[in-house]
């Protein structure tokens, strides 16, 4: 088995980061994808769950095998809360019907995990402090929303002016 | 009333901190410190044929790993994380935890964010190239507030306009400060979100083009700006000017450069002529330096720091500290800001950060009543912010999504330049704590004062006033008594003909060391309503000037 530090998860995930990238989702290496040591059925797990909180089908599979070793070691009991929450939410689906998460004081635990969850699909980093770990840029969800408009910031727009007119 | 500095005894350092010199090293000019103000006059003075040792605390970093540093950062709205920290010159960090090395004595923090790298802290800037207004340079005779300086604009005006062709400055021509020579750059063509800005809230207010050193074409080898729109905290094709570049320039015009030598301790002779610069290398090491000219540009925070470390028997309060105006009148734009969501899509995060600005409340009557100020309008991407923003409120999903795309699509800050009146109770000193080298890290004491805040209530006015034309929602003001420090440094070692006000004469030179002069923004005795460093700069390159009048060979 294979254990990435910490640092090497910010390695691997940042040589990916390569080009001017207007509108486009580039695909995280398939190299990473099974050599971090993180076992195939958690990933199945964060990807179910993910599937829920993000409402997509389509999400990476090997941006998630990142997001869950950086998970390991930036959450504190991450396994155990990942197990949870896919219980919860296959019991209670209606907890996410809101726009909002509230899972109420008795789920809150799962619901912080599915708010760092979101966060790392969507920001790139998991954790934060001392434990926060870089993941991605460019392939963080919240550029991909934003695709057909912008450019994740330090890529290139395009020649010089063409932001003058309307996007 | 003053608040006393805490002083460190000269004698201690010998015997505490001083290992054997060696490497001697003497030129004619010896700069301390290489960012844009330190390399640009080390630049001139090597052109005229002087040798000139530069002397820099930080290390030298190439733009290609600060670039993947901010890349890979996981603080990438924090504009100190992508540049290389190092206990041997440490400077202020604030993530993942604060270091604290600015010690905050006052009522208002004041975070400076300054970068001890070989081309110091405008490698993370807007390139904001802003030259005063006439009436900054004589504020107390008009208006009775503030203090005059011992020069006009008009023995500035040709030296900021050689900044602007060294460093490729365009423009709105028409912005308060006039000129004789047209901008040396076209002007980088205005984003889709400047232009509807301009045109709803035209004729109340008049939207410019900020003043910046920033390529619209190839200018200087380097590209024109492709619009990545992290101009702060890393231009990654340096299509904006900055320090690194003018330290380049300076070592290919013959300057000596040595980095990770940190200076902390100038020597003085009988005459209080400066007649060394001790150093200290990474490992500690001491090395003595001399030269005929001696010029500090280690910035407005860590030159008072220097001065005021150089105690003797003679200059028991510091190098050019006899009065004790060393590190007083420090002086910023205390800022207040707002934000809301436009009534329409004008997509922040196209083409540079920091395009535009208003700036009808720059110079008027109303100067002696409150502080003017120029409106700042962002066009920096909110979409990692807006982010943050919806995850903290719990948003999940499809309506997080088109959440994101709704705020980054419309969301507008401003933040404002206000002038802040010199307070000689504002000040650097020391601090008690040492760093690594065992050398005092500083102490700051910031308030405000009665004028910025009136300053702050006809800015916020204002702020109403445009959200309103703009169809704002969500309308957020910064909190009502915060001030946050806009980065212009300016007034601790302020300039004028008074010795017992000033640190410096109209030249840059310490009034009782007549060979040691001093650059940067610490100079200039007041802040205006503009960025700082043009002004800066220009002055820095007078004072070269002046440095080769007074030691012409022959
Ligand atoms: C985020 C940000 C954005 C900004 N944007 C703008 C803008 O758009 N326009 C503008 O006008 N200004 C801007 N500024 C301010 C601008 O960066 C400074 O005014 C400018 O860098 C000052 O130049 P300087 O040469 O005086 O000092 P610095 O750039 O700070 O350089 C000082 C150098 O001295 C070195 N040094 C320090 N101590 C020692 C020592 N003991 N021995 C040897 N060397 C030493 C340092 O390592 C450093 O390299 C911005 C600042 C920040 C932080
Ligand atoms: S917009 Fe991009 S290319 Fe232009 S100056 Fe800023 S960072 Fe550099």
């Amino acid at each position: 088995m294979v254990n990435f530090t910490r640092r090497r998860v910010i390695q691997i995930a940042g040589g990916f980061a390569l080009t001017g990238v207007a509108g486009r989702w580039l695909a995280v290496p398939e190299a990473f994808a099974g050599q971090n040591g993180v076992p195939a059925e958690e990933v199945d797990d964060f990807l179910a769950v993910s599937r829920k909180l993000i409402m997509r089908d389509e999400l990476d599979g090997n941006l998630a095998n990142a997001l869950v070793h950086a998970s390991k070691l930036a959450l504190d009991s991450f396994t155990e809360q990942l197990t949870r929450l896919k219980a919860l939410l296959a019991e209670q689906p209606a907890l996410l019907d809101g726009e909002q998460l509230d899972f109420g004081a008795a789920f809150a635990a799962e619901e912080a995990l599915a708010r760092n969850v979101l966060s790392g699909w969507y920001t790139g980093v998991v954790g934060s402090g001392d434990q926060a770990i870089y993941v991605t840029h460019i392939n963080a969800l919240s550029n991909q929303v934003v695709a057909d408009k912008l450019v994740p910031t330090s890529f290139s727009y395009g020649p010089c002016g063409s932001w003058h007119r309307a996007p | 009333m003053y608040i006393a500095a805490p002083k460190v005894s000269d004698r201690r350092f010998q015997r505490e901190y001083v290992i054997p010199m060696s490497n001697d090293k003497v030129a004619d000019v010896v700069v301390v410190g290489a960012g844009i103000c330190g390399s640009l006059l080390a630049t001139r003075l090597a052109r005229a044929g002087r040798s000139v040792l530069l002397l820099e605390s930080g290390p030298r970093k190439g733009r290609g790993e600060l670039v993947q540093n901010y890349r890979e950062s996981a603080f990438k709205s924090d504009y100190m994380a992508p540049y290389p920290y190092s206990e041997m010159a440490p400077h202020p960090r604030f993530s993942p935890t604060p270091n604290d090395y600015l010690e905050q004595a006052g009522p208002h923090a004041y975070q400076a964010q300054y970068i001890r790298m070989l081309g110091g802290t405008s490698w993370h800037w807007a390139a904001q190239m802003w030259r005063y207004v006439p009436n900054d340079f004589r504020t107390q005779s008009l208006y009775g507030v503030g203090v005059d300086w011992p020069i006009s604009y008009d023995d500035l005006e040709d030296y900021y306009y050689q900044v602007e062709v060294i460093t490729g400055v365009g423009g709105e021509p028409d912005n308060g400060s006039p000129r004789t020579k047209p901008f040396p750059m076209e002007r980088v063509p205005a984003s889709y979100l400047q232009q509807r800005v301009t045109e709803r809230l035209a004729p109340e207010y008049r939207v410019i083009d900020d003043a910046t050193a920033r390529n619209s074409r190839s200018y200087g080898g380097r590209p024109a700006c492709c619009g990545n729109n992290n101009c702060m905290p890393i231009c990654p094709i340096d299509a904006q000017y900055h320090g690194g570049i003018a330290a380049q320039e300076a070592e290919a015009e013959g300057v000596e450069i040595v980095t990770e030598a940190v200076v902390y301790r100038l020597e003085h002779d009988i005459q209080g002529r400066i007649s060394a610069v001790h150093y200290y290398d990474w490992d500690k090491v001491s090395h003595k330096v001399t030269a005929q000219t001696v010029v500090l540009a280690a910035n407005a925070i860590e030159t008072p720091k220097l001065l005021l470390m150089s105690t003797s028997d003679r200059f028991e309060n510091g190098i050019a500290n006899a009065r004790d105006n060393v590190g007083r009148n420090l002086c910023d734009h205390p800022a207040v800001g707002v934000s809301f969501d436009v009534d329409e899509p004008v997509w922040p995060g196209r083409g540079p950060v920091s395009p535009c600005s208003i700036g009808d409340f720059r110079d008027g009557e109303f100067r002696a009543e409150h502080a003017p100020f120029r409106l700042d309008i962002s066009n920096g991407s909110k979409v990692a912010s807006v982010t943050k923003e919806l995850l903290a409120e719990g948003y999940h999903g499809r309506a997080l999504e088109e959440q994101v795309r709704f705020r980054s699509a419309r969301r507008l800050a401003l933040k404002n330049a206000m002038e802040q009146l010199p307070d000689p109770n504002n000040r650097v000193t020391l601090s008690a704590t040492r760093d690594a080298l065992g050398l005092p890290t500083p102490r700051m004491y910031w308030d405000i004062g009665a004028y910025e805040r009136r300053g702050a209530e006809a800015t916020r006015a204002h702020y109403t006033r445009i959200a309103e034309m703009l169809g704002g929602t969500n309308v957020k003001h910064s909190k009502e008594g915060a001030f946050s420090n806009r980065q212009h440094i300016t007034g601790t070692l302020s300039m004028g003909n008074d010795p017992a006000t000033s640190v410096t004469d109209a030249w840059g030179r310490a009034h009782d060391h007549e060979n040691l002069f001093m650059v940067g923004t610490g100079v200039m005795p007041t802040v205006g309503t503009c960025n700082v460093t043009l002004t800066a700069a220009a002055l820095a390159l007078r004072t070269a000037d002046r440095i080769l009048e007074e030691t012409q060979h022959g």
